[in-house]
């Protein structure tokens, strides 16, 4: 009974402990917990995945490894943020690591090319200028639009305050903007 | 909100459209958190480390033939058939082989052709003896970097791959946590029952910076009530606890995932979950394991075993410590450790003990200890009839000169290894008259060398008669044993010297065995 108990909580994230009295600080994510939010943003993942890698089938193998490696080290997730933006980190350092591993240089960031997917010319140049980015900025819009996430969790992903996130969007707004205003001018 | 741009975001969805509805392959995700080798990175980098492995071993084969256990033991490592292997893991086992490696470089340069080469699993099994006087164990599951790994020396908690540090509730130390090189294994000794003890697991990482890794608690209880052991993080948070409700579940010595515990009269180990316990025995104690319990089945009650290696079969140096070890007392091997050096022992008994090289000065902790382990096992615990059999043990341990600043640094000993000295059955023992003859050889070359006899023993074996002296140096001048060994033992095959200091001290020693059954030679550069 009691490996069953431990099994369950286990699962829901809650880590094992004799009785009530022992009540003792969360720490750790469950399985469970994290299936979820693969199950759920698993689309989403990829695309940021992709946009880094600017490969699909690469980026799929990204993901995989992060949330592998998410469920390894699950017990050492401390709760100090969300789940979900422990996830992301994971995943976009997963497809950081590929990338500079793969380039055998330090990144750099591409808005991704899907194969058989015809291209405008103002996409192209829309590649051109995320790519001009800063890392960061270009990180940011990524889970930004790509993903739909919100400033916390973009800055639980990144290692960075939520108000620095809101700082380097804009930065990057403003920047896009200006460069698609001049080209279409 | 303002930090959505409908124009950026249809220039981003342009870009990268919206992937059509996909799944996520969750049973994959499951086998690779399960099997790190199913990442294709991790099977590149699995392909070079072997491939480097090989390499190494290719090259350094003729040369010392040492590493190609290096090279098994890092490829266990790399197993697939391995517990998921884990940063901390790798690179402490790595180490672990690269520090035995340097071990074995230092090594006596004077090896016969069919001298047993020093092989990283015997130096385990010695390494290990520590760990034998174990009175409980269990696996050290490590918070975030997965298990643990140690691998303890004495006296101090530094360690080739980690640390492991037992202490009290006050801080005080009650002694080492031994592990050998079975990752994820502590072992704590010497504690007593209602003793609390805290072990603190360090690793070394590539740096050499000490990294904690987490904090377990032990603590044992009166016989007849449970028990429960915690592990703990570095953050003080419980990790498991495990609970013991049946203290009885086998008597005597036990034997966990193939590694022997020590164990005698009045102790009783549990084993659970994974986990040796151990229990103050009672009289009446009895295997008493419910059918659920108790649930190892590594765990053998070896009283049943056969305490002696089979008359006339050959018999490798493991499975004799293995036999001796699996006989001793827990009590003896402290006596052992803290009794009489093994060249004050009484004369008469065959035994051979085990020596102990010394150099610039360091007193050799560790190799003493497995002296005193092996001659009191040898010499007070081998039952009568098993003499014949078992002519004796031959040991080195050397100090780097890198010692000299922390001489009871284990890093500074390493054990040379052992042999076996095979007695033939029946064999005559030597007779007094050539002992006498010899002694008198041997008086004369101590006196010539400028040396004072402390004591002269023989060991019989196959070979003849072993001379073991000890001699005390008459003057504070260093002496070169290996230019004095002719002058002493002239054309005997085989013998020990070992110099002592005013204090009894040894100061020096050397040995040459040779032509004694396993027929192995080996002499230490002065």
């Amino acid at each position: 009974v009691d490996k069953e108990i431990a099994a369950v909580q286990d699962h829901m994230g809650v880590m094992t402990r004799e009785s009530p009295a022992d009540q003792l600080p969360l720490v750790g994510a469950g399985r469970g917990e994290i299936e979820v939010v693969y199950r759920r943003s698993y689309a989403a993942f990829l695309r940021v995945a992709t946009g880094i890698l600017g490969d699909e089938a690469e980026a799929a193998d990204a993901v995989q490894d992060a949330f592998a490696s998410a469920l390894r080290s699950r017990r050492g997730f401390r709760r100090a943020g969300s789940v979900d933006g422990w996830l992301w980190r994971m995943v976009v350092k997963a497809a950081r690591k590929r990338r500079i591993g793969r380039m055998g240089r330090p990144l750099h960031l591409h808005v991704g090319e899907v194969p058989g997917l015809s291209q405008s010319a103002g996409d192209v140049t829309l590649r051109a200028l995320v790519a001009a980015l800063p890392e960061r900025q270009r990180l940011v819009l990524f889970l930004r639009y790509y993903a739909d996430l919100d400033y916390r969790t973009i800055g639980g992903a990144l290692g960075i305050r939520p108000g620095t996130v809101a700082a380097t969007l804009s930065a990057a707004h403003r920047t896009i903007r200006a460069q698609l205003e001049e080209t279409d001018d | 909100m303002t930090d959505f741009d409908p124009v950026v975001a249809a220039a981003m969805d342009r870009a990268l459209p919206q992937l059509e509805r996909v799944d996520g392959d969750w049973d994959d995700v499951l086998r690779r958190a399960k099997s790190p080798a199913h990442s294709e990175r991790s099977r590149r980098r699995r392909t070079l480390g072997i491939a480097v492995v090989i390499a190494l071993t290719v090259a350094s084969a003729a040369e010392a033939g040492v590493l190609g256990d290096a090279a098994r033991a890092f490829l266990d490592v790399l197993s697939p058939a391995s517990p998921p292997a884990t940063q901390i893991l790798a690179k402490a086992g790595h180490r672990f082989d690269r520090e035995l490696r340097a071990m074995a470089d230092a090594f006596p340069s004077k090896v016969s052709g069919s001298a047993p080469k020093f092989h990283l699993t015997e130096a385990r099994q010695v390494a290990t003896i520590p760990t034998e006087r174990g009175l409980v164990a269990w696996d050290a599951a490590v918070d975030r970097s997965g298990r643990g790994y140690c691998q303890v020396a004495v006296r101090h908690g530094l360690s080739l791959g980690g640390d492991c540090q037992v202490t009290d509730t006050h801080g005080y130390a009650i002694s080492l946590a031994t592990s050998g090189d079975t990752p994820g294994r502590v072992m704590v000794t010497g504690l007593a029952p209602s003793e609390v003890a805290i072990v603190t697991i360090t690793s070394r990482s590539e740096a050499r910076r000490a990294r904690r890794l987490g904090d377990f608690f032990f603590a044992t209880i009166g016989s007849g009530s449970p028990i429960t052991i915690t592990e703990a993080s570095s953050e003080r948070v419980v990790l498991r606890r495990s609970r013991f409700s049946d203290p009885v579940c086998t008597s005597g010595v036990s034997r966990f995932k193939g590694l022997p515990l020590l164990a005698g009269a009045g102790f009783t180990y549990c084993a659970e979950g994974g986990v040796i316990a151990r229990f103050p025995a009672a009289r009446a104690l009895a295997p008493v394991c419910p059918a659920t319990g108790c649930g190892l089945t590594t765990i053998e009650n070896n009283r049943h075993a056969s305490a002696s290696p089979p008359a006339g079969a050959p018999v490798t140096p493991i499975e004799l410590l293995d036999t001796i070890r699996t006989g001793l007392h827990t009590s003896l091997i402290r006596s052992a450790r803290l009794g009489k050096p093994p060249s004050a022992a009484g004369p008469g008994r065959p035994w051979l003990y085990v020596g102990l090289g010394r150099a610039h000065g360091a007193s050799g902790v560790l190799g003493e200890f497995y002296a005193h382990l092996l001659a009191a096992a040898y010499a007070s615990q081998a039952p009568r009839e098993q003499l014949p059999q078992i002519g004796g043990l031959v040991g080195f341990a050397a100090a780097a000169p890198s010692c000299q600043k922390s001489p009871t640094s284990p890093r500074c000993f390493a054990p040379f290894g052992y042999g076996r000295i095979h007695m033939q059955p029946g064999a005559s023992i030597g007779t007094a008259t050539g002992a006498t003859s010899l002694e008198s050889d041997i008086r004369l070359g101590l006196a010539t060398a400028h040396l004072r006899p402390v004591s002269i023993t023989f060991v019989h074996t196959v070979g003849g008669l072993v001379p073991v002296v000890v001699a005390g140096a008459i003057t504070e001048e260093p002496v070169d044993v290996a230019a004095e060994w002719d002058t002493i033992f002239g054309s005997t095959p085989a013998g020990y010297l070992e110099i002592v200091g005013d204090d009894g001290r040894p100061l020096n020693a050397t040995a040459h065995v040779d032509a004694l059954g396993e027929g192995f030679s080996w002499r230490r550069a002065s």
